[in-house]
C-alpha cells in the first residue's frame, strides 16, 4: 500500500490550516514521525502559523509582528510559547521559587517580582530589599535618606506614607503616598514621591516629587521607556484638570504633559481603580467608579479611552459602562456567597487592554444582602451582574472586558465582552481537593438524602447525619475559593484556602489549580462564551521549602495565607504565578514570596 | 436553470448548473469576466472523479448562505466539528481526501476547503507517531539514534 502522506501530498496553502487546527503540541510531538513530518514541523513556515494561530497575542508572537518586514527565527520562540502553555494547561512548574520576607512587620509589606527577582520595602522600616529568585544574595537599601534628600518630604511625611512596588523592563518602581486627610485616598489624589532604581543594583536613577496643589491619581504604570501617571489640579472650588503625565524611565525627562478631555468628570471625588496605558503607547485607559451616582458599593464603574498618540494628545476616545458590581449575589441556593473584584491586564507589547472581574466564592457565609438600587436596605433582591441567567447551579460565570483594535469600528477599537464560565464543585472544590485538616480527617462524607427508615435507628440516623452536617458546615466556613485570569492566554488560577481548625488566623494552607478555557459561541448578548475545559491541580515533581512543600502525588501546598486583599497578594503573568504568603512559625510570622514558573529553561 | 460544462482534466465534460458551479469562486469570476459561454470551461488540475465528488459537495451546499465576514474567529478556526453529512461526505480513501482538498483550494471553495483540513486534523489530532505512520501508511525514516534525540529534546511535549 503506498504511503498516504498529507504532508507530501498537500502543499504550503492546504497544510497551513491543518497546523491551526491542530494542538499546538502536536507540532511539537509529531516531529518523531518521520523526516518528512520533522522538516515541515521545525521550519520557520510553520512556526510562523502555528505561533500566529495558536498564540496570538503572547511576547513572542508580539516581537515576531514588531520583527516585520524583516522578521527573526520564530522556531524556538514557538517551542518556548508551546511550553508555557504545555506546563500550565497540565498544572507543571518548571520551577517554584521561595523568598523569605524579613521585614520586621510583615503586615505592611509591598513587593512585587519580575524578570528573575523579588523587591519588598514595609511601611514600617522602608529598606528596600533586591533578591534574584535564583539565589539568596540581597541588596538591602534604606530609602529614608534618598526621600528626604532635597527636602521635598519630611520625616513625618515617610513615617505615615503607603508603599507601592513594581518592577519590570530591569527597572523597579517605588512610589510613596502621604495622605494628609482621610479624604485624600482614591479620587482626590495624594502627594507622592516617585523612586525609579535599576535592577538589581538597586541603584536610585531619578526621583519625583509630586507636590501641592497637585496630586497623584491611581497608581503609576510604565510603557516601553515611559513612566506614566495622573495628575490632578485643581482649579476652583470642587473643580480640577486631569492631566496625563509620561517621563523617560531611565532619566526622568518629561516627555509628554497632556490635559485629558473632559477630565472635569472624572476629577472630583469618584473613584480611581487603575490607569494604563498600552504597549506601543497609543491609548491610555482609566477605570474609575462613579461614587456620585449612588451612596452605595453599586456604582457603575466606567471605562474611558484616551488618545496618546492615536490622535491629538488626551482626546477622549470612547466611554464604556461596564455595569459592574463588586456583589455576584448567592448562587447554588443559600449555600455561597459570590464577590468579584475588577483589575487590569494587558500583554506584554499588544494594543490590547483587559478588564478583568476576578471571583471569590465563600461557602456558607452569607454577609448581609448589600442594598440594592432604588431599595432601602436591608432587601432580599439578588443581583447578577451577568445578563444569563439560565447558567447551572454549578456553575458561575464572570465576565472579562477588552478593549482591542478594530479598523472597521468608528473609533478604531471596540469593546468587546467575554463571560468566563467556570464549574465549582461543592465536594470536589472544598473537600477533595484538600487534605482534610486531622480534627476534621474523621468526617465522613455527608449523604445527599437520609434514607427513610422508621423507629429508633432511623432518629438515630437522621441525629448521626446532622451532627455530620454540622461539622462539615464548620469546616465549609473555614474555605474559600478565588479565581483570576489571564485572558490572553485563556487560563485561570483558582485558589483553594483552608484554614485549619484551632488556629487564630495566620496558619492557612492553599492549595492551586490552573484551569483552560475554550469559547463556547457567543451568548444571547453578543458576548463572546469562554468555558472551562479542564483545570489541573498545581504539582511538582518532589522538593519543597519553608513556604510550600509537595503532598502526595506531588500536589503543590502553599503555607499560610494570602495576605491583606486577595489581588494584591497575587500576581499572574504569562509566565509566572506569585504569591506572597504568610505564617506563624515559632510564635512570630514569617512571610514568603513564592513563585511558580511555568517557563522553559531554554 | 441556466447549466454550464466544465472539462476535467481527462478530458471529461460535465454538465452542472451555474448556481451550483459558482460556489466555485474561481468559476464563478470567470462567468463574470467573459459572460455567456457555451464552451465546456477546463479545470485542468481536477480529474473527472474528483470533480464530480466536488460537484456533489456544491449540489447539497448550493443553498448555504455566504460565510460572514467576522467568521473567521477564533473558536470557529479551532473548532473541528464537522457537519454529519460533510463527514460522510468525507469518507473516501486518503487519495481522494487529499484530492478533494487540492481541488477545493484551487477551485476557490473555502467552506470545502475548511472540511477537508478539518477532516484531515482529526486525523492526526491526539494520535502519537506510530499512530500517524500506521494511519497514513509512513515509513519511520530516522536512525534509531535520530529517533532518539528528536524524542529527548521533545520529551516535555510526551506528557
Amino acid at each position: 500500500m503506498p504511503s498516504m502522506d498529507p504532508f507530501t501530498h498537500l502543499g504550503d496553502f492546504e497544510i497551513a490550516p491543518i497546523i491551526e487546527l491542530l494542538d499546538p503540541i502536536d507540532i511539537i510531538r509529531l516531529q518523531r514521525v518521520s523526516r518528512t513530518w520533522y522538516r515541515l514541523l521545525t521550519s520557520e513556515y510553520i512556526a510562523r502559523i502555528a505561533l500566529i494561530s495558536h498564540f496570538p497575542r503572547t511576547a513572542e508572537a508580539v516581537e515576531f509582528r514588531e520583527s516585520l518586514p524583516n522578521p527573526h527565527s520564530v522556531v524556538l520562540p514557538y517551542r518556548r510559547a508551546a511550553y508555557r502553555f504545555h506546563t500550565r494547561r497540565l498544572g507543571l512548574p518548571t520551577r517554584v521559587h521561595e523568598v523569605l520576607l524579613d521585614c520586621s512587620d510583615e503586615a505592611s509589606i509591598e513587593w512585587d517580582a519580575a524578570d528573575g527577582y523579588a523587591a519588598w520595602t514595609s511601611h514600617e522600616d522602608r529598606v528596600l530589599r533586591v533578591q534574584s529568585l535564583e539565589g539568596d544574595k540581597r541588596i538591602l537599601l534604606a530609602l529614608d535618606p534618598l526621600c528626604l534628600e532635597g527636602g521635598a518630604v519630611k520625616m513625618s511625611d515617610l513615617v505615615r506614607a503607603r508603599m507601592n512596588v513594581q518592577m519590570g523592563k530591569g527597572l523597579l518602581v517605588v512610589t510613596l503616598n502621604f495622605y494628609d486627610s482621610p479624604m485624600d485616598g482614591y479620587g482626590f489624589g495624594r502627594r507622592a514621591l516617585i523612586l525609579v532604581f535599576a535592577i538589581p543594583s538597586a541603584r536610585l536613577l531619578w526621583k519625583l516629587p509630586i507636590l501641592l496643589p497637585q496630586r497623584l491619581l491611581g497608581e503609576v504604570d510604565f510603557a516601553q521607556d515611559r513612566l506614566t501617571y495622573i495628575r490632578k489640579t485643581p482649579i476652583a472650588q470642587n473643580r480640577a484638570t486631569l492631566h496625563f503625565v509620561a517621563h523617560n524611565i531611565l532619566t526622568g525627562e518629561t516627555l509628554l504633559e497632556t490635559e485629558l478631555e473632559r477630565s472635569s468628570e472624572i476629577s472630583n471625588g469618584d473613584q480611581f481603580f487603575v490607569m494604563v496605558t498600552d504597549r506601543p503607547f497609543k491609548r491610555l485607559i482609566i477605570l474609575h467608579e462613579d461614587t456620585d451616582a449612588l451612596p452605595s458599593l453599586w456604582g457603575p464603574v466606567f471605562v474611558r479611552v484616551f488618545s496618546i498618540n492615536d490622535g491629538p494628545p488626551g482626546r477622549l476616545l470612547a466611554k464604556y459602562d461596564l455595569k459592574h458590581s463588586p456583589f455576584l449575589g448567592n448562587r447554588f441556593g443559600d449555600r455561597a456567597f459570590v464577590e468579584s473584584d475588577l483589575y487590569m491586564d494587558y500583554p506584554p507589547k499588544g494594543e490590547v487592554f483587559w478588564i478583568v472581574e476576578s471571583c471569590f466564592v465563600f461557602i456558607d457565609k452569607r454577609p448581609p444582602q448589600p442594598p440594592c438600587p432604588g431599595h432601602p436596605a436591608p432587601c432580599t433582591c439578588t443581583y447578577d451582574s451577568d445578563t444569563d441567567t439560565a447558567v447551572a447551579p454549578s456553575t458561575v460565570s464572570f465576565s472579562a472586558w477588552s478593549v482591542q483594535p478594530n479598523p472597521t469600528a468608528p473609533a478604531g477599537f471596540e469593546m468587546v465582552h467575554s463571560i468566563y464560565r467556570s464549574t465549582i464543585d461543592e465536594g470536589k472544590d472544598f473537600q477533595r481537593r484538600f487534605r482534610i485538616p486531622i480534627d476534621d480527617a474523621a468526617v465522613p462524607a455527608v449523604p445527599a438524602t437520609v434514607p427513610p427508615a422508621a423507629g429508633v435507628a432511623a432518629a438515630a440516623a437522621v441525629g448521626a447525619a446532622v451532627g455530620v452536617v454540622e461539622k462539615k458546615e464548620t469546616f465549609r466556613d473555614r474555605c474559600q475559593r478565588f479565581e483570576i485570569f489571564l485572558p490572553e492566554e485563556q487560563c485561570s488560577a483558582t485558589f483553594y484556602n483552608v484554614k485549619p481548625s484551632g488556629d487564630a488566623g495566620a496558619m492557612r494552607r492553599f492549595r492551586i489549580d490552573v484551569g483552560s478555557y475554550r469559547g463556547a459561541g457567543v451568548g444571547t448578548g453578543g458576548e463572546r462564551v469562554m468555558v472551562q475545559s479542564g483545570r489541573m491541580v498545581v504539582r511538582v515533581a518532589g522538593g519543597g521549602g519553608r513556604a510550600w512543600r509537595c503532598v502526595e502525588g506531588g500536589v503543590v501546598e502553599v503555607r499560610g495565607e494570602v495576605f491583606n486583599e486577595f489581588l494584591h497578594g497575587v500576581q499572574w503573568s504569562e509566565r509566572h504565578l506569585a504569591l506572597r504568603t504568610r505564617w506563624r512559625e515559632e510564635g512570630r510570622v514569617v512571610a514568603a514570596i513564592v513563585v511558580f514558573d511555568f517557563g522553559c529553561l531554554w | 436553470m441556466s447549466e454550464i460544462k466544465l472539462l476535467s482534466s481527462d478530458q471529461a465534460t460535465i454538465t452542472v448548473q451555474k448556481e451550483v458551479a459558482e460556489r466555485s469562486i474561481l468559476i464563478k469570476n470567470m462567468l463574470e469576466d467573459v459572460g455567456e459561454v457555451t464552451e465546456a470551461i477546463p479545470i485542468p488540475n481536477v480529474n473527472e472523479s474528483v470533480l464530480k465528488k466536488v460537484i456533489e459537495w456544491c449540489e447539497h451546499h448550493k443553498g448555504d448562505p455566504p460565510a460572514q465576514a467576522d467568521d473567521d474567529s477564533d473558536s470557529r478556526k479551532k473548532s473541528t466539528d464537522i457537519d454529519e453529512w460533510d463527514q460522510k461526505f468525507m469518507q473516501v480513501d486518503q487519495e481522494m481526501l487529499f484530492e478533494i482538498i487540492l481541488a477545493a483550494n484551487y477551485l476557490d471553495i473555502k467552506p470545502l476547503l475548511d472540511v477537508g483540513c478539518k477532516t484531515v486534523a482529526n486525523m492526526i489530532k491526539g494520535k502519537s507517531p506510530d499512530e500517524i505512520r500506521k494511519t497514513f501508511n509512513i515509513q519511520n525514516d530516522f536512525t534509531p539514534e535520530e529517533e532518539e534525540q528528536i524524542r529527548r529534546e521533545n520529551e516535555w511535549a510526551e506528557e
